[in-house]
């Protein structure tokens, strides 16, 4: 029985693993885009007064700087003024979102839809939130910490920890945690977790 | 169930943290992964002659194209999951320290496996490289993961209830 189950969702998994990454390749703005408009909205209410504006191209973030001039933030720019734009790849953080589909929809379960839409509720803020830290380090590395963080040089430190959490493991370990956390509630996984319930 | 959950996200954060430590990253991971880019170039270099490796650089002789293996790319990451949740599911040391040692293994066949794949990809589908690098292999050494677990966990359960 277990065997079978165990089976059965490994190759479910492998199985749908293409069809999700496709869906996000194809249907991006429907997919990730919410994320990516908070991460937006979260951009500009941060580091606003820093930012000419902060346009969304498709799956790119394209963050646009006030005038710089010799690593200054200036109103009025002279002749060496200068916009900085950062091209962000937003894709980086949200393909946590087809990763996560892939093993929910993957498993045997009720109401898979209903509960994605829920989970889709937890991994839209997680990957607006990611993208705002890479936002945050590429404005840093870009105009200098002193316009991003002024003289809070721990800030600096939290926003490069939060970049590599963001891109080395939010993508890949959030969408796991989120599915195993569930695995034990469910009917056809709970033998293979009895032995955590005993205890 | 809730004990297994607490201990497996705490071992999870705990893990993590310890990796980010600028001392963790230079005196731990930074060695590990040259080593894993030292062995990913001379297994390429066994079968490939024009392949030369050089610290983490594995670079064709003949076309000149070239990876440079970081962080993110020597399987840390997964192999700190596995480790949490093993540690964090109730089992004997014995049975810990068997799961661990193949489980990180296959990690690390299955992650010399994407950089050698991720080299000849870049040489000959550039197109598709930053996809396979970027979004494909990630989550596939995060599902090796996942499939090391559950083998795990279907091995622990035939120890408690032999077949007659």
């Amino acid at each position: 029985m277990t065997r079978s189950v165990v089976s059965r969702l490994l190759l479910a998994v492998i199985a749908l693993f293409p069809v999700c990454f496709l869906i996000w390749h194809l249907l991006y703005p429907l997919v990730a885009g919410p994320a990516v408009l908070l991460s937006k909205q979260i951009s500009t209410l941060l580091f606003g007064d820093l930012l000419q504006e902060v346009r969304i191209n498709v799956d790119h973030l394209l963050v646009v700087t006030r005038y710089v001039e010799a690593g200054m933030l200036v109103d009025d720019p002279g002749d060496s003024g200068q916009r900085l734009a950062i091209d962000i790849n937003t894709r980086l953080v949200s393909f946590a979102i087809p990763f996560y589909a892939a093993l929910h929809f993957a498993t045997p379960r009720t109401a898979a839809f209903s509960s994605f839409s829920f989970a889709l509720l937890l991994l839209w803020p997680a990957v607006a939130l990611g993208l705002t830290l890479v936002t945050a380090k590429d404005l840093i590395m870009t105009v200098g910490p002193a316009a991003v963080v002024g003289e809070q040089h721990w800030l600096q430190e939290v926003i490069f920890l939060g970049y590599q959490f963001s891109v080395l493991i939010l993508p890949t370990v959030l969408p796991l945690v989120m599915w195993l956390l569930q695995l034990p509630k469910l009917p056809a996984f709970k033998g293979l977790f009895r032995s955590a319930c005993i205890q | 169930m809730g004990f297994f959950l607490a201990r497996f996200v705490a071992l999870l954060s705990l893990l993590f943290l310890l990796d980010m430590l600028s001392v963790v990253q230079r005196r731990v991971v930074e060695p590990f992964t040259a080593a894993i880019a030292s062995v990913s170039g001379r297994l390429i270099e066994a079968f490939d002659s024009t392949v030369v490796t050089a610290g983490r650089v594995i670079r064709d002789a003949d076309s000149g194209f070239a990876v440079s293996i970081e962080a993110g790319c020597n399987g840390v990451e997964a192999s700190i999951v596995l480790i949490a949740a093993v540690i964090a599911f109730p089992g004997n040391w014995r049975q810990r320290a068997v799961a661990l040692a193949l489980g990180l293994l296959a990690i690390q066949v299955l992650n010399i496996g994407r950089i050698a794949s991720l080299f000849y990809i870049g040489q000959s589908l550039p197109d598709v490289f930053e996809w396979a690098h970027l979004y494909v292999w990630p989550a596939l050494i995060m599902l090796d993961v996942i499939f090391v677990f559950m083998l795990y966990l279907r091995y622990l359960e035939r120890q408690r209830s032999p077949v007659a």
